[in-house]
């Protein structure tokens, strides 16, 4: 009977050999230092999408997030307020992995100021994202600076990178 | 009843249900429908999420060990959901519908079974989701389809139990 099984094994392998081959790049773990990998999502309160190549001149804070995450809906008031402070020196993108709907009413309940997008299925994968939340701060050059679970630790990374001269 | 290997029973799951699960009922051979499960999980973790597990590779050589924990165990869930909810559902199932012959420990190893077929689903879905991604609905109903005919022949078998109930 194992020749049910085999074609199925030889179709995953098949599948997977062929994606590795052509997106070896998206498997290359984002690090610091790392050029940030380019996207265009959607708005969920509706707009023209956002691309990253756009914010190009700006540092950007990409904060991926989803609606049944403690830690994430605990971080959101903290880069909410980072967000007020920082102004038009950065764009701060919080990036829904989940539920638009009701990413959209916590973010109109509470008035949050980042920029709330929803993930198109890769931009999460190309980004590394396993855990949540997963923060990653990139600089005006499209430079990845920091990658990190910690909001707080990208405030901070951010904060260095505005003060430098 | 001859004593075929783990690929031709995961194929007899597929083909002949009520074959396979007319064998993983005998008692004498308890236990062994779950350890079939976890191997056709492990299977399925190399041949269908490798990309992920390629990732996850990638992050530890470069990062270090502990940093490719969250990518691996995000790869064993993914790669673990759809048998332990079709398990779970399945022996809850079976369990009511066996009546007076209900047996806790052998309805489980017959929904550890009837999992197989849908871990097959599964694995293609998720090769093929570099390429074309389905909506989870279209998934899950696909994973009940692959499961219906064994949970049926499933509850046959257990209903014909002779003896202690």
């Amino acid at each position: 009977m194992r020749w049910v099984i085999a074609p199925v094994v030889a179709m995953c392998v098949a599948l997977n050999a062929g994606w590795i081959a052509t997106h070896l790049d998206w498997l290359r773990p984002l690090v610091a230092g790392r050029a940030a990998p380019d996207f265009a999502l959607p708005r969920i309160a509706g707009g023209p999408p956002v691309a990253l190549r756009d914010l190009r001149g700006q540092v950007v804070v990409v904060e991926f997030w989803a609606t049944w995450c403690r830690p994430c809906l605990l971080a959101l008031p903290h880069l909410d307020a980072a967000t007020r402070r920082w102004g038009a020196r950065v764009a701060v993108l919080a990036v829904n992995v989940d539920d638009r709907a009701r990413a959209a009413a916590l973010f109109a309940e509470a008035g949050y100021a980042p920029t709330l997008l929803a993930d198109d299925g890769d931009t999460a994968d190309r980004y590394g994202v396993h855990s949540l939340p997963h923060t990653v701060v990139i600089d005006a050059g499209g430079v990845v600076r920091a990658v990190t679970s910690r909001p707080a630790d990208a405030i901070a990374a951010v904060d260095r990178l505005l003060a430098r001269p | 009843m001859s004593d075929p290997g783990f690929f031709d029973r995961w194929g007899e799951a597929v083909v002949a249900p009520r074959r396979g699960l007319a064998r993983a009922d005998a008692a004498a051979l308890g236990g062994r429908p779950g350890i079939d499960l976890a191997l056709a999980v492990l299977v399925a973790v190399a041949v269908a999420h490798t990309r992920a597990v390629v990732g996850a590779a990638w992050i530890a050589i470069e990062l270090g060990p502990r940093a490719a924990v969250a990518p691996a165990v995000a790869t064993l869930t993914a790669a673990a959901t759809v048998p332990l909810v079709v398990v779970a559902l399945a022996a809850m199932i079976i369990w009511g519908a066996a009546g007076r012959h209900r047996d806790l420990g052998r309805d489980a190893d017959l929904a550890c079974v009837v999992a197989l077929p849908p871990i097959l689903v599964a694995m293609l879905a998720t090769a093929a989701a570099g390429f074309a991604r389905a909506p989870r609905a279209a998934l899950w109903a696909a994973v009940a389809l692959a499961a219906a005919r064994p949970l049926i022949a499933a509850i046959a078998v257990a209903r014909q139990r002779g003896g202690a109930a």
